[in-house]
């Protein structure tokens, strides 16, 4: 009897210590921190998305759908982060300069809260399935992430290297470089990952 | 006789149903364990919600010439309380103000945000001045209130007891908390530097840019991250806690609106608190002089300054 008890308080033990030895997560190290950056941004983009949503619910049998309805802006900032572009990426002969550039890539993403607009006539409740402010902020992750999936889909890229080539042409030329050719590496699909 | 044989069938019949309906009381009570104790789900009892699929609209496109040169990922908690005192209070000043400045206050028409603090004012008044039947009707009517919450506003600024009982008032009708994840990123408006703005010191090697470091966004999304490949997904905002909210009120949209608004405002304090902006001008001097470095290797380093300091290098350069 005796041992089992002390089984059962080693086991204890052990339990607590994993559990206090657990590798620190790295959402926790992600949070509350400062960043240096070198980010040009060239071009920002506003989107418009309809969120059409609907609430099934079952309760032994299936009730009548509430459906949800707003409208909504998406704005996303595009451009190069100057940090990665190295010496070596610089060729200078004379009056004329060539630089192969980073990719592409998003460098701010906002779904303004204030920019939502639910459409009251369309979000309804229904008998014993209202929509609720938890369904309703459910609806805009769902909205954010449709949006997050398709940014590569968005013909971004053109746009943004166009005008990043424009804006550093006009900066170099202030320099006194009479021909400036300025490349792009190839970037895989446009993603938003500044944050993280 | 026959009572006998109509006793028996029935006691018969109740012995053969008993234990069926223990069965199904047993049946029904461990199929609500594994529902709510152990979350498992029979498709009984089931909410789903899902989304129409939607196209995306471009509606702009603007070309910017921002640097980005330092980020900050915060998370903070935003409460109806803190919103309330520091913003729905001033706002309920103001209307007051302009209610009391009107000829025919009752006239007014107040939007349902306006109309919701105005009846925070009455519940502050009745709440103060204790149920009393002949208060309540007379506050009930608009000048009535804006007579009886003279005394308590003087300067144009209600008296903290007051204000307490508003706040008080206010969120009886509804609360909620919210913890939020969100970004602020600083840096410099290119556009914004012209030539005068910009003084190459030759003796010194010392570029001088005379610019501020500005807020560039500050944004709380749906989900802070979002990333599907590594499985990584947080929040941007979670409620942690509500009561009375009910998305079918005029002003309950604003109100919710205004929390996160709190948030958004407490993440840029953080931010600012931190040294964002500091952070952002030497990372800018540090990227800038770097990049100049690569075209011209005579320059030492770039500076981002005031336009005093920016007067007083160009005044010390022409000098030497």
């Amino acid at each position: 009897m005796k041992k089992a008890a002390w089984a059962i308080l080693a086991a204890i033990v052990l339990i607590l210590a994993q559990s206090g030895c657990a590798p620190a997560d790295p959402k926790i190290t992600l949070l509350n921190r400062l960043k240096s950056a070198s980010k040009l941004a060239a071009v920002k983009f506003t989107f418009n998305k309809i969120i059409w949503g609907e609430k099934e619910k079952r309760i032994f049998i299936k009730l009548k759908n509430a459906s949800f309805l707003a409208t909504s802006k998406v704005q996303i900032t595009a451009g190069i982060d100057l940090s990665k572009v190295k010496a070596g990426d610089v060729e200078i002969s004379r009056r004329s300069v060539k630089i192969k550039l980073p990719p592409v890539e998003i460098i701010a993403y906002s779904y303004p809260f204030e920019k939502i607009q639910v459409d009251r006539n369309y979000t309804a409740n229904r008998f014993l399935n209202p929509i609720r402010l938890e369904d309703m902020e459910e609806f805009l992750r769902l909205a954010d992430a449709d949006v997050r999936k398709s940014l590569d889909g968005l013909g971004l890229r053109r746009k943004a290297e166009d005008n990043t080539r424009t804006l550093l042409t006009r900066i170099l030329t202030k320099f006194g470089f009479e021909s400036v050719d300025l490349d792009f590496s190839p970037g895989g699909p446009l993603a938003f990952t500044a944050y993280e | 006789m026959k009572d006998t044989h109509t006793r028996l069938a029935s006691r018969r019949s109740r012995s053969f149903l008993q234990p069926l309906f223990w069965l199904a009381g047993i049946v029904a009570v461990a199929l609500l364990v594994l529902k709510f104790v152990f979350a498992i789900d029979f498709g009984f009892f089931k909410t789903t919600l899902s989304l129409r699929a939607t196209a995306l609209t471009l509606e702009d496109i603007k070309a910017v010439e921002t640097l980005v040169t330092a980020e900050y990922f915060g998370e903070v908690i935003g409460t109806a309380r803190d919103y309330i005192v520091r913003r729905a209070v001033p706002d309920t000043e103001k209307l007051l103000l302009r209610l009391m400045n009107d000829p025919n206050p009752a006239g007014v028409v107040l939007t349902p945000f306006e109309e919701t603090l105005l009846n925070g004012v009455r519940g502050a008044i009745v709440r103060r001045g204790g149920m009393n039947p002949r208060l309540v009707e007379r506050v009930t009517e608009r000048t009535g209130a804006l007579d009886m919450v003279k005394p308590e506003f003087q300067n144009n600024h209600l008296d903290p007891g007051f204000i307490e009982a508003l706040v008080e008032v206010l969120l009886i009708k509804r609360d909620i908390a919210y913890l939020a994840r969100g970004a602020v990123q600083a840096g410099y408006d290119l556009a914004k530097l012209d030539e005068t703005k910009y003084f190459h010191c030759r003796q010194s090697g010392t570029i001088d840019l005379q610019a501020e470091p500005t807020i560039l966004a500050k944004d709380i999304n749906p989900w802070f991250i979002y990333d599907p490949a590594a499985q990584n997904y947080v929040k941007g905002f979670e409620i942690i806690a509500q009561s009375g909210i009910d998305l079918e009120d005029d002003d309950a949209l604003d109100f919710i609106k205004a929390v996160k608004e709190e948030c958004r405002q407490r993440l840029l304090d953080d931010a600012l608190r931190t040294g964002l902006k500091e952070r952002a001008r030497t990372s800018a001097e540090e990227t800038l002089t770097a990049l100049f470095r690569i075209f011209d290797q005579t320059i030492t380093a770039v500076r981002l300054v005031g336009a005093d300091e920016f007067a007083r290098h160009k005044a010390a350069c022409a000098g030497k």
